[in-house]
């Protein structure tokens, strides 16, 4: 703030032609802050300096209306020996001062909307916003942006949801290998994405040395590579390309996906003896699909799987306890536990006889041979040190048995981390409990990323259980939701996408996919919606929020002061917003098509994005308060019984009843004094309560001065004086 | 309540037996209350059970002190409405009213709307797929795409510009560009939205003709829905305030927004000023919104000191507690007025529609003793001018909007995409000049491009290394220091030419001139082979970097900002002479030394009828301060240099 006022109070003088003044203000009351740093190079923010300090300038304005202000002025501009013409002069300093009003007004301005804003987030109970609008001012810390000023809008709001379901059961046109049988869910889903894979041609020229004109002499005939011989399923095919790391034979930094391709084109070069290059092109055949073309494709399926998280059955329905009663499923409710854990166990099962074939290697050709097998697992720049030393030819066969120490201490480490049991709680006999099923899902979910590196993308398959009548229910009623259009959700895509970057990365997977393999079904996509109704319409569209033409408007159940304006609105009625509002709207894309689930159909896929809908309400809901001095009179905090003054009383006396009531007054009020704040002995008339106390024990006696000191002698280490407890 | 043990009286008891039996002197312990102590933590508490003793405090609470006054119970009251039925755009009078009703964009919208399909070939070849998925038959699929193909070609600079790289592969020739097709389109629609002929570029089969007509109409109506346009020139941004200005009209009242930056129109966004038009031009469209009778509500908040003694306290918030040092007077006044003041205040909601300027007409309370009491407004304390919630006005209205409030139909809940442009703008004193630096500006495709990314390839830096030799040279002279390629200067120009006049300094933007030799030409150092490229590199970008013709031997650019914050078409080539000539002056002061920062931005919102809205608007926040840009001219250094 000091310096903010300071910018304000330098610019007004320079307003009003009197720059002159600002250098000695600045000498005055200067503005230094912490931690500057000055630099050679170009800096987009420096911190504020040069500036007069406006907090301190300001303050010492107020307590002599600029008296001292000028006088301090005046004195530094003779010290430091300024030109004379520099110390104002009256009408000047009558400038100043209207610059300083200005200032001061605005200081003003400022404390009071941070003083309102203060108020303003106490009532809202946003005590940490109040003491940071507080703190402002009190504090000189950062202005704060305030909200007092803004009119909250009331609404409606619905949790939006995209999300995609892989088509498990499809069949597709891509090689198979580990990744792919680890995780074919997604597998699929990427070969629907990317096509089918002998549509890839992949060319390159191969260089042969320079001619006597130094010109390249270049193969005639480009060589191609089929990505369909390149025996990578889908999902590897898309890791790799997108996966940065040193490849021996590409050199350099690369894609693991073009260091399987130069070793594809490496295979089939004729004389390799002369080659001198190999320039791989973009482009494929001519209306054909190329490496360049893979790439950006793989690259948006990419980002896309770099953002999502795996889909459960709490992002497809809205949890209900009722439906999921007796169920303890934690984290993966629905999920098939046994079918992930035979996932991870075939994955253990390979790993584990390749690592007994590395192990039982001869020499060091067989190891690497037999190491270029477990590659899926250990990629070879992570190969220890010793392994490294024998891939160079003129290594010494005696670094063998080092190498093979080194690697079998990797696997085994590996092997141990895989077999690690799951840490579980100990029941009331001290006796470990069973794992729980979510504990059972993220151990297999763990081996399988402790294999196949934790980047892999894991998704349990689940099943809707009880929940499935309601998501085929919506599964149904596509026609109603999506108004018998049924490129809704394609078309709803690129609008969302531009504000949600989970949707925009699907979007963009889409598009490439669409540009360049397929345009997609209508059965494509789908939309479900909570809680389900009859005849629903899905909340993106207008058409969800508004009545039929022709249905009056239900006075009934709006406010008495709404009323007549309702009455006379033409059009269409709005339906109540909060009455309509769903809980949950799903957009699916399920390629494939997606009629109908049964309890225990098996899902799997991807969340891309979610976020909260807002449908403001057409009116708001204002306030008009008022200050009404309302009488702090309250009803008694007790009833008084009155016993009649004698026993055979026939009836009241209306006296009676007053004196009894006057009588109790009069204690009451007794009750609020204390013996020792009335002088002279009169204290001892008040009220109290008498204890006999005979040595005699001839009356009920209570010795309380024996009792109190005994009491005393106690508990002598905590002694708390009378008065202060 | 402590227990008190005070002196015993004795006194001789059973007097008649005091002979016949053995003498006994029974003393009587006095037990008192002491009703308060050194701390008030046991008074509070009060663990008492004394009916009595709850009376008298309730007494020294004043609840028993008889007022002349009951408790408010039943309101009535009216609310006079005026709708808020007009909007124009910009500050400019000439501009022409337009209506505001329902079903039409929101404020916001309109206000902040620019081009969006000139600037994003990625979403028109996402509309132009989704006219293909729309289309059943193969054949005409094929011609529509043949016919109107998306051209988009590579970046120069695919490191800065990886979207453009990318979308340039995928989208190239592969979709269909639906801002072409759109405007070849739209020429043949009759007034119901119905084509009436297909474009002479299109060769349709006859049978396909009627059906495909059909889908491009769907298609048209879904484009239009897509993304709401502005025009390319919107008469509300004003370019040297970097700010919006509009304003809306009720009746003869006229609501000027003249610096609307922040994205959210609310009330004290306006000042109130009067048309000065005939009062019959604008009839008033009035409603009255009245309540016959409901029940007020005491005003609560947390931490509200009870009214009563016997009553729990909200334990989350504890004013009493709140630390505040002698000089907190903001801290010590909130809490004084939350403690002292809370009470006595009362609250009844009344529901209202948006988009109308509010007046309370009639208010009356009935009290429990049924005496019925109007209450007008509070009138302010004294002559300070602190108003909450109510607009402020000109003098020329005569206090007509006095006690009004403005309920706008501002949207809330706005949702907003990446930034697709930044731009600081920034002060450095030291080499007395603003500057605009560019963050990011939208690529080919439409996505960010990172500008401080692209200026490293547009910056040559070369080591020379002198020989150390006793007459070799040791220092260089360099004319300037370099500066990052997205920087533009703003440099200070006088507003009027009369000298005799104040001086008024604006700032306008220029362009960054920078000199290079030819690579042919010998230079001190070795010959980098990059440098020729980087050259050819520089003439590739004619849209911002302008060549001038000077020198055979010198190649001299000038440099300047690549967005549409800071161009008026940055598609293509500077104009800077002419009545085209892209010209931008900011007014001085809105480039303060706190800086500013400058965002265009997509934003999507959901009006109250269920419609949804796609835009780019932009948004003026305070900057980070004061820049460095080391600039300076005629310096001779010794070790590093660049060309």
């Amino acid at each position: 703030m000091a310096a903010l006022y300071g910018y304000r109070v330098e610019r007004g003088l320079r307003d009003a032609l009197l720059g002159k003044l600002i250098w000695p203000l600045r000498l005055a009351y200067p503005w230094r802050p912490a931690g500057a740093q000055a630099s050679d190079e170009p800096q987009e923010s420096v911190g504020a300096r040069d500036v007069v300090d406006g907090v301190a300038l300001l303050a010492a304005w107020e307590t002599d209306a600029g008296a001292s202000v000028r006088s301090r002025l005046n004195q530094l501009i003779i010290d430091r020996s300024m030109p004379a013409a520099t110390t104002p002069t009256n009408p000047e300093w009558g400038l100043v001062t209207q610059v300083m009003q200005t200032a001061l007004d605005l200081a003003d301005s400022v404390s009071d909307l941070l003083m309102a804003e203060g108020v303003h987030q106490i009532m809202q109970g946003n005590f940490d916003r109040a003491g940071a609008a507080m703190a402002v001012i009190d504090k000189q810390s950062l202005p704060i942006e305030p909200q007092v000023a803004k009119t909250p809008r009331g609404g409606a709001s619905y949790t939006q949801r995209m999300a995609l379901l892989c088509p498990i059961a499809a069949a597709n046109t891509w090689p198979e290998d580990r990744r792919s049988r680890a995780e074919s869910g997604l597998n699929n889903w990427l070969a629907h994405m990317m096509g089918e894979p002998a549509r890839y041609q992949f060319k390159a020229r191969v260089y042969r040395g320079e001619d006597a004109n130094q010109k390249p002499i270049i193969d005639p005939q480009p060589m191609t590579v089929n990505l369909q011989d390149m025996g990578l399923s889908a999902l590897s095919a898309v890791l790799m390309a997108t996966t940065v790391h040193t490849h021996e034979l590409s050199g350099g930094a690369d894609t693991g996906f073009r260091g399987r391709l130069v070793e594809a084109f490496t295979q089939q070069i004729l004389n390799p003896g002369d080659v001198t290059g190999l320039d791989i092109q973009q482009e494929g055949e001519i209306n054909g699909l190329g490496l360049g073309h893979f790439e950006a494709l793989a690259t948006t399926l990419r980002a896309l799987l770099d953002k999502v998280r795996p889909i459960t059955r709490k992002d497809l329905v809205v949890p209900d306890d009722t439906l999921e009663a007796g169920q303890n499923e934690g984290e993966y409710p629905g999920v098939d536990q046994l079918e992930l854990r035979s996932r991870a166990d075939a994955l253990i099962a390979d790993f584990t006889a390749i690592k007994n074939a590395v192990l039982a290697s001869a020499d060091s050709d067989d190891l690497l041979n037999n190491l270029a097998a477990l590659a899926d697992f250990i990629v070879p720049a992570t190969w220890p040190q010793q392994v490294q030393v024998l891939t160079n030819p003129a290594h010494n066969p005696e670094d063998f048995p080092a190498a093979l120490a080194a690697v079998t201490a990797t696997l085994e480490l590996k092997s141990q981390q895989l077999e690690e049991a799951i840490a579980t709680e100990l029941d009331k006999d001290g006796v470990p409990k069973p794992p729980t099923h979510g504990q059972l899902v993220q151990k297999s979910i763990d081996q399988i990323k402790q294999l196949l590196g934790k980047d892999f993308p894991v998704l349990p398959c689940f099943s809707l259980g009880a929940y499935a009548a309601d998501f085929n229910a919506s599964l149904a009623a596509q026609a109603d939701l999506t108004l018998n259009n049924p490129w809704q959700v394609s078309g709803w895509l690129p609008k969302l996408a531009r504000v949600h970057d989970g949707l925009d990365r699907f979007a963009g997977a889409l598009s490439a996919h669409e540009a360049l393999i397929d345009l997609s079904k209508q059965q494509d996509f789908k939309v479900v919606q909570y809680p389900h109704q009859d005849k629903p319409i899905w909340a993106a569209l207008p058409e969800a929020w508004r009545e039929d033409e022709a249905t009056p408007p239900d006075l009934s159940k709006v406010p008495e002061e709404l009323r007549e304006y309702l009455a006379q609105q033409p059009g269409a009625a709005y339906k109540d917003i909060n009455r309509v509002v769903p809980k949950l709207a799903l957009a699916l894309h399920t390629p494939g098509g997606l009629d109908t689930v049964a309890d225990d159909t098996l899902l799997t896929g991807l969340v891309c994005d979610e976020w909260a809908e807002f449908i403001p309400d057409r009116f708001q809901t204002a306030g008009i308060s008022f200050h009404y001095d309302a009488p702090g009179a309250r009803p008694p905090q007790s009833i008084l019984l009155a016993l009649p003054p004698t026993l055979q009383q026939q009836n009241w006396q209306f006296e009676q009843v007053l004196d009894v009531l006057h009588e109790a007054w009069d204690l009451t009020k007794l009750r609020a004094v204390r013996p020792k704040d009335l002088e002279g002995g009169i204290g001892a008339l008040l009220p109290g309560n008498y204890l006999p106390s005979n040595y005699t024990d001839k009356l009920p006696s209570v010795t309380l001065q024996k009792m109190a000191f005994a009491a005393l002698a106690k508990y002598k280490t905590s002694i708390v004086p009378l008065g202060k407890g | 309540m402590a227990i008190e043990l005070s002196k015993s009286v004795a006194y001789l008891a059973n007097a008649q037996s005091f002979t016949a039996i053995k003498p006994s002197i029974t003393g009587f312990t006095r037990l008192e209350t002491q009703p308060t102590s050194v701390s008030l933590k046991t008074g509070l508490q009060a663990p008492l059970a004394d009916p009595l003793w709850m009376l008298a405090r309730q007494w020294q609470f004043n609840e028993f002190q008889g007022e002349d006054a009951g408790s408010p119970i039943k309101l009535a009251f009216a609310v006079n409405g005026t709708a808020v039925d007009r909007f124009r755009s910009g500050h400019a009078k000439d501009q022409a009213w337009q209506s505001l009703s329902a079903g039409e964009a929101p404020l916001e919208t309109r206000v902040e709307a620019e081009p969006v399909w000139d600037t994003h070939p990625r979403l028109r070849g996402e509309a132009g797929l989704q006219l293909l998925r729309m289309l059943p038959n193969a054949g005409v699929r094929a011609n529509l795409l043949a016919s109107y193909p998306l051209t988009l070609k590579a970046p120069s600079d695919s490191a800065a510009d990886q979207a453009g790289s990318l979308w340039s592969t995928l989208f190239d020739k592969r979709t269909i560009d639906a801002q072409t097709l759109a405007a070849a389109l739209i020429p043949l629609l009759d007034g119901n939205g119905k084509l009436t002929g297909l474009p002479a570029a299109l060769a349709i089969d006859a049978a396909e003709i009627a059906a495909t007509q059909a889908t491009l109409e769907n298609w048209l109506v879904w484009l239009s829905d897509l993304v709401f346009e502005g025009a390319p020139d919107n008469p509300a941004w004003q370019g040297e305030r970097l700010e919006y200005a509009f304003a809306l009209g009720s009746a003869d009242v006229v609501l000027k927004a003249d610096e609307y930056t922040d994205g959210h129109v609310d009330w004290d966004d306006f000042h109130a000023e009067a048309t000065g038009e005939d009062a019959n031009a604008n009839p008033p469209v009035t409603q009255q919104f009245a309540v016959a009778q409901r029940h007020p509500s005491p005003v609560r908040y947390p931490g509200m000191p009870a009214e009563r003694y016997w009553e729990f306290e909200d334990g989350r918030v504890n004013f009493a507690g709140a630390e505040a040092g002698v000089t907190d007077l903001l801290r010590i006044s909130v809490t004084e007025f939350a403690l002292s003041f809370g009470n006595d205040w009362f609250v009844t909601p009344v529901r209202l529609p948006v988009g109308w300027l509010y007046k309370v007409s009639s208010f009356a309370i009935t009290d429990s003793f049924g005496i019925t009491s109007p209450i007008d407004a509070i009138k302010p304390a004294g002559d300070t001018p602190w108003t909450m919630y109510q607009m402020s006005a000109d003098a020329s209205l005569n206090g007509q909007l006095q006690h009004t409030m403005f309920l706008p139909d501002s949207l809330d809940g706005v949702q907003e995409g990446a930034v697709l442009e930044h731009t600081l703008l920034a002060r450095d004193e030291m080499a007395n000049l603003a500057w605009a630096i560019e963050k990011k500006v939208q690529g080919v495709s439409g996505e960010p491009l990172d500008r401080d990314m692209e200026a490293k390839a547009l910056a040559f830096q070369q080591q020379i290394h002198f020989d150390q030799l006793p007459d070799s040279p040791q220092l260089a002279y360099r004319l300037a220091t370099p500066v990052p390629a997205n920087w533009t200067p703003l440099l200070p120009v006088r507003k009027k030419l009369n000298l005799t006049e104040p001086l008024e300094i604006q700032l306008e933007r220029a362009g960054m001139k920078r000199f290079y030799p030819e690579a042919n030409v010998a230079m001190l150092g070795s010959v980098d082979p990059a440098y020729k490229l980087f050259l050819n590199g520089l003439d590739s970008q004619p849209n911002f970097i302008s060549r001038l013709d000077i020198d055979p031997n010198l190649r001299a650019y000038v440099f300047y900002p690549r967005g549409w914050l800071l161009r008026k078409d940055p598609n293509h080539e500077m104009v800077i002479t002419g009545p085209e000539a892209d010209r931008l002056v900011i007014e001085e002061e809105e480039v303060p030394r706190i800086g500013a920062s400058v965002k265009r931005k997509f934003q999507y919102a959901r009006s109250s009828d269920g419609k949804s809205w796609l835009w780019i608007g932009r948004s003026k926040v305070a900057g980070r301060g004061e820049a460095s840009s080391n600039l300076r001219f005629d310096v001779a250094i010794k070790t590093t240099t660049a060309r």
